[in-house]
């Protein structure tokens, strides 16, 4: 037995501990990256440092021995900081998207690849309830939005970019009279918010707030609801379109009052008191409340959608007593713009249909060639946590030179994106360990060493009928499932 | 041009090897000495041969650039940059060979298959900087223009029949003259082979009978090569930098020739040489009262290289006669039974009996400390292995030196063979192990052939095997060879090597000492650690610790390199300062230079700037200014070299020589290399100086081995002590007129129009034009800086 210290707290383990095992039984978490229990210590990712307070030392808690008598911290500012730099080296060596460039520069977050796989797949329903509960308005945007979705899609990089901003239009046309994406709607809070304005910005903060259960009245000052929208002509946005999507808003609850001009009669202060919030969505400004929020009515329609959704996701965390949510977006690794020599691998298990142009009249087949640059483990994927947990900021600066795309590799279901490796060796000692003919394993050393199967026999080969059990175990994206979709 | 490949010549190797996992490295040597790569359908046949699974003969064949995966050329071209190297000009020595070779960018092999080159660091020939390996020729010295010259001499020589070496005296006699010639590696590649062969021939032709002995490193590697003359009852004489064509003169100035027609003959050349030469006997012998001679000798202090250049390292009823085993005696006589040999003096001789304890004490009192670099106390590591539960138990000389700049282990393992097996024996009966390893690096294949042969004659004679000088003690011992990996120096990493795993470093504790090789306790020491430990029990714990400082005792072996005028292999007593060493051992940096800094302990020691000249070296003061004790490399540095460019080599070594295994140093040594090759650039700014000190700190902190956690070391002290030289890249100058980036070249109207540089220019940057002021063509100039060492009188000038 070994008496010793966790952040203060005396525990006892066995003889022959980890200080992780010590840490856990003090209930305290390590983060770990290359840490699997039947895999025991690998000391490669050495993110679960922590402090020995007598000596000042920092150690790997998955390898080193809980002593008697050591006095460990686990959480101080030296150990943080400790944590950040290792994340910030393997996110310099890290080549892959959490998101995919489009969606991460949608200011309303349209998750397209996921949108568009289900246009692929036929699922019509699928693509328009996606459409809906990001963009709000997908059929409007779909034909006023500037799409800076499209100028930044890597399919551009090949031939043209994916036909995103007529994808969605396409998509979310058929299910305007639908009250597709409202049984998404919680139960009723019994709280109310109030909202001036009643331009995109106003009505996707209501839309939120009312799926979240929360009462919603907009007050605005003119006679009706998008305006702004309604002196475009005919044919760049049919009436006809808007008035459905206001109306999907109003199905949802919201209550509009019109001819409305906050300020003298109702008041903000009035406005204040009969809702526990209150977002102005509008180009007033007002003497900051706790209860008061903002939301922008953007020039670019589709940032405007972007802000309302943001002020309703501040005062639902408001009402729920949550910490703020951070102003900034999720962390995002990020490969940037391919080099010229990097386009032939990176569309490797990617790459349909290239040479291919716009085929509007079979949405399918646009939709198709899309390269799915996004994570196939944007929520599970351990790396991302902690980027986030450690508050490193949305996206780091590299300080090497972004290592080159090297090209997917596929095995029936399973893929293996070596950018996304951060060389921990849990797959190459499950595979040891099932006492496979091939195997895979590490090739060259340093920042070149690599996953590799041997002798060329192909990642099938390599990883055998454990294949699954290392996507599951694989800290990153590295390896995962071909259809994964996670949320 | 494929070789054929037989499925039985791989068969052949594995019954040679074996078929366990530790026998891939050695398989994988053997499959390349003969195939000059690694053709995979070998790999294949080993796989199925073998209990090698095809994962790890991959992940170790890939690990270490040794090994080819495409073929190569009959010979290879192996052109050294370590820090001695890289410092007097190696890469304009690299550029040169490919441009003879034709290669383009990308190729190694010359398109008629005769040559591969490669970078390699570091052939441990230090003093004769830049120095080229062809196969298994050595050449010093070599300069951009020289290389045509050497590729063809090698052809002349490769063309010419192998004569056997060894050492053949013509009298046995142990009294009688004796002709002594350096055979270590530097003499070699300073052309002693060459001597030797004259030698060889002139005393056939002169009937002299007299013994020739190849003897030792001599340490003075800055003289090659070496002879001496021994006759009975007058000092030795030592002729440097021998040539060939000397040898004659010199021998009949010693030996006047016996007979009619040998007398004639001299006669003859003797009237030949002075009607071609000025001087029959051009080199005038080494006197050991002379200034120079004497501050590189006399300061020094042998123990590890006792008998320098005395005695032949393959003999070992010389070294019997020096006292060799005496040492061996004692100990083994402390097991409680008389050791016996013929050989051997009676033990009786060797003093009161040492047992295991007892020899752990001594060594104990003695202060030794790891000579590897970490400087553990050598006694508690046997203590620890002694009472390591388990039966088997090993001891592994550590001879993998992977140090550019540090050449002391090879020269130890090739001239005190004998002494390096008698320090394994004490390690053994001290630490209970019967088996060991030598373990050294492929790189030096001459350290290898001896200690296998030394070995051999050890069996032989009775001192390794079941029953060392007929005790009970039981000790076999073999040699491995390393493939080339720096991280292989770290124990763990070696441990992996030889058990045939990935050589990554692991966690410790556990140590080596508990759970090593075989996961049975392993004593692993460095070379010059167990040369010492012989000397420490014939002379007793006293006279070692009467050396050196409070807490770093004895004496330390340094390779002594780059801009000084004696380098060479020293031997000098711990405590000793930076000054003196640099200045009364080496003589100083070059005429009309000034000495900026030192850099000792590799590329993961840190640079001691000149204003910390009377720096005390030993292990606590070392670490004290940021730099370590490391293996002993002492590398020299002048007011021309670049402590920026400098410190983007030694990172880039370490980057280069990084496993890969945990984040720090497989990710951050290359953010390091990367700022620092922005400010070599000229691209820097003053956050990367921010950037540096905070990624240099992380790593240092938590890497988890050695190599990782020093690999900052050079940049952290360069940021210390050398700070300006940082600003001044930052600005967009080189202060040392060193970074090709941050410099051009041009031509003063001093030109006198010789057009020797127009020649020497690698890229004909600098049009013929005779007789007229020549000019630089600066889109075309690499800045090879050839022109500038070229010019009679000046006129380059770098700006």
């Amino acid at each position: 037995m070994a008496r010793l210290r966790i952040n203060g707290k005396e525990v006892q383990v066995a003889d022959g501990a980890t200080l992780l095992e010590a840490a856990r039984a003090a209930g305290v978490e390590i983060p770990t990256l290359c840490w699997l229990k039947e895999t025991g210590a690998l000391t490669s990712c050495m993110i679960c440092a922590v402090r020995d307070k007598s000596s000042g030392r920092l150690l790997p808690a998955c390898a080193a021995k809980a002593v008697e008598d050591m006095d460990i911290d686990t959480d101080c500012e030296k150990v943080h900081e400790a944590r950040r730099e290792i994340l910030q080296m393997l996110l310099d060596e890290h080549v892959g998207d959490c998101e995919a460039p489009c969606s991460r520069i949608c200011p309303a977050g349209l998750n397209i690849p996921r949108m568009l796989r289900h246009i692929e797949k036929d699922e019509a329903d699928g693509a328009a309830r996606r459409a809906k509960l990001d963009l709000i308005f997908p059929a409007t945007l779909g034909h006023v939005c500037t799409a800076p979705c499209e100028r930044v899609c890597r399919r551009g990089q090949y031939d043209t970019a994916i036909a995103i901003r007529q994808s969605h239009c396409d998509a979310s046309m058929p299910f305007l009279d639908n009250t597709i994406g409202q049984d998404t709607r919680r139960m009723a809070t019994g709280l109310s918010v109030g909202i001036v304005g009643a331009g995109l910005a106003g009505m996707a903060a209501a839309w939120e707030c009312a799926l979240n259960g929360h009462a919603c009245k907009v007050y605005e000052k003119r006679d009706c609801a998008g305006a702004k929208l309604r002196m475009l002509p005919q044919e760049q946005l049919p009436s006809e379109v808007l008035d459905a999507e206001i109306e999907s808003v109003r199905a949802l609850g919201v209550e509009f009052v019109f001819n409305c001009e906050v300020g003298s009669e109702p008041s903000i202060a009035s406005l204040l008191e009969e809702h526990d919030a209150v977002i102005v969505a509008c180009n007033l400004s007002f003497t900051a409340h706790a209860k008061l929020f903002n939301a922008k009515e953007e020039v670019l329609h589709v940032r405007a959608v972007g802000s309302g959704k943001k002020a309703a996701r501040e005062v639902n965390a408001f009402l729920a007593d949550a910490p703020a949510p951070s102003p900034e977006k999720s962390f995002n690794s990020n490969i940037g713009r391919l080099q010229p020599n990097e386009l032939e691998g990176y569309a490797v298990e990617r790459r349909k249909n290239v040479g291919q142009t716009f085929l509007s009249a079979v949405p399918s087949l646009e939709s198709a060639r899309c390269l799915h640059c996004d994570c196939t483990k944007p929520v599970t994927c351990k790396l991302r946590r902690y980027a986030e947990q450690y508050g490193l900021a949305p996206q780091i600066s590299r300080i090497m030179e972004r290592p080159p795309v090297a090209p997917i590799q596929a095995a029936q279901n399973v893929l293996f994106e070596p950018g996304k490796c951060i060389k921990c060796g849990i797959c190459v000692e499950i595979v040891r360990a099932s006492g496979l003919d091939a195997g895979i394993a590490f090739a060259r050393r340093g920042l070149d060493s690599h996953l590799r199967v041997p002798f060329g026999a192909g990642l099938a080969k390599g990883l055998g009928d454990v294949a699954e059990r290392c996507v599951q175990a694989c800290p990153t994206a590295a390896l995962s499932f071909r259809d994964a979709e996670e949320s | 041009m494929e070789p054929e490949l037989l499925p039985e010549d791989i068969d052949a190797m594995v019954a040679v090897c074996g078929r366990g996992r530790d026998a891939v490295i050695p398989l994988l040597q053997a499959v390349q000495r003969q195939y000059r790569y690694l053709p995979e359908a070998a790999l294949r046949r080993i796989c199925e041969t073998t209990d090698i699974a095809p994962a790890d003969i991959q992940s170790v064949a890939t690990f270490f650039p040794q090994f080819r995966f495409r073929p190569a050329g009959k010979h290879t071209v192996c052109v050294c940059d370590g820090t001695a190297c890289h410092l007097k000009g190696s890469e304009n020595v690299y550029d040169a060979v490919a441009k003879e070779l034709g290669l383009a960018k990308g190729e190694d092999t010359d398109k008629d298959g005769t040559f591969t080159l490669q970078m390699v660091r570091c052939l441990g020939c230090c003093t004769l900087a830049p120095a080229v390996q062809i196969d298994s020729v050595t050449y010093g010295h070599v300069k951009s223009e020289t290389v045509a010259g050497m590729l063809e001499d090698f052809l002349a020589q490769a063309a010419l029949e192998a004569r056997p070496g060894g050492t053949k005296g013509h009298a046995d006699s142990v009294d009688g003259p004796e002709i002594r010639i350096g055979l270590g590696s530097c003499c070699v590649a300073g052309g002693s082979e060459l001597v030797r062969r004259a030698l060889e021939d002139t005393l056939e032709s002169y009937a002299i009978d007299v013994r020739v002995k190849h003897v030792s490193c001599v340490g003075m590697c800055h003289q090659t090569p070496l002879m001496e003359v021994v006759m009975p009852g007058s000092p030795p004489k030592t002729y440097a930098k021998m040539r060939p064509e000397d040898v004659p003169a010199i021998l009949l100035s010693h030996f006047p020739p016996k007979g009619a027609v040998p007398r004639m003959r001299a006669k003859a050349t003797r009237w030949l040489e002075r009607l071609y030469t000025d001087d029959a006997v051009r080199q005038p012998a080494l006197d050991p009262k002379d200034a120079a001679v004497a501050g590189f000798l006399d300061v020094q202090n042998r123990i590890a290289t006792e008998c320098c250049g005395e005695i032949d390292p393959t003999d070992l009823a010389e070294y019997v006669r020096h006292d060799g085993f005496m040492a061996l005696q004692r100990c083994l006589a402390g097991l409680g039974e008389t050791p016996q040999s013929p050989l051997l003096p009676p033990a009786a001789e060797a003093g009161t009996p040492l047992d295991p304890d007892a020899i752990i004490a001594e060594v104990e009192n003695a202060g030794l400390r790891g000579r590897g670099g970490a400087g553990f106390p050598t006694a508690r590591k046997w203590r620890e292995v002694r009472h390591a539960p388990g039966g088997t138990k090993y001891v592994i000389c550590n001879g993998d030196e992977g140090d550019p700049g540090a050449f002391m282990d090879r020269m130890i393992l090739e001239s005190y063979t004998y002494r390096i097996i008698e320090g394994m024996l004490i390690a053994s009966i001290a630490a209970g192990a019967h088996r060991g390893i030598f373990y050294i690096r492929a790189e030096y294949p001459l350290a290898v052939e001896r200690i296998r042969a030394a070995i051999a004659k050890c069996m032989e004679a009775g001192i390794l095997g079941d029953s060392v000088l007929g005790t009970g003690h039981v000790f076999h011992a073999e040699v491995r060879e390393g493939a080339g990996a720096f991280v292989c120096g770290e124990e763990t990493a070696l441990i992996a090597s030889l058990e045939g795993r990935r050589p990554t470093p692991r966690f410790r504790p556990p140590f080596p000492a508990h759970q090593g090789l075989y996961e049975c306790p392993t004593l692993v020491n460095n070379v010059e650690t167990l040369a010492m430990v012989p000397w420490i029990i014939r002379h007793g714990a006293a006279a070692f610790s009467a050396l050196g400082t409070a807490h770093s005792k004895g004496t330390k072996v340094f390779a002594l390199a780059g801009k000084i005028r004696r380098g060479g292999l020293i031997e000098v007593p711990m405590g000793m300062t930076v000054g003196q060493i640099v200045n009364d051992v080496g003589g100083g940096v070059p005429e009309g230079r000034t000495l900026k800094a030192v850099q000792v302990g590799g590329p993961s020691g840190g640079c001691i700037p000149a204003d910390l000249a009377n720096l005390h070296v030993d292990y606590e003061a070392l670490a004290g200014a940021g730099s370590m004790m490391g293996s002993g490399g002492f590398v020299v540095m002048d007011d021309t070299d670049c402590m920026v460019e400098m410190t983007r080599y030694f990172l880039s070594f370490t980057q280069l020589e990084s496993c890969g295994r945990c984040t720090p140093c497989r990710v951050g040594t290359k953010q390091l290399l990367d700022i620092l090759t922005r400010l070599c650039d000229g691209k820097g700014t003053m956050s990367d100086l921010d950037e540096l000190h905070r990624l240099g700190t992380a790593i240092k902190k938590q890497s988890l081995c050695g190599l990782g956690r020093t690999a900052p070391n050079p940049v952290l002290t360069g940021l210390t002590h050398f700070r300006d030289e940082f600003e001044a890249h930052i600005a967009g100058r080189c202060p040392a007129h060193k970074c090709k980036a941050l410099i051009s070249y041009s031509i003063t109207e001093q030109c006198i129009g010789c057009t020797k540089c127009a020649q020497v220019c690698p890229a004909d940057a600098i049009p013929m034009t005779p007789y007229e002021v020549h000019a630089v063509d600066d889109g075309k100039c690499t800045r090879c800086n050839a022109c500038y060492e070229t010019c009679p009188v000046n006129a380059v000038k770098v700006d």
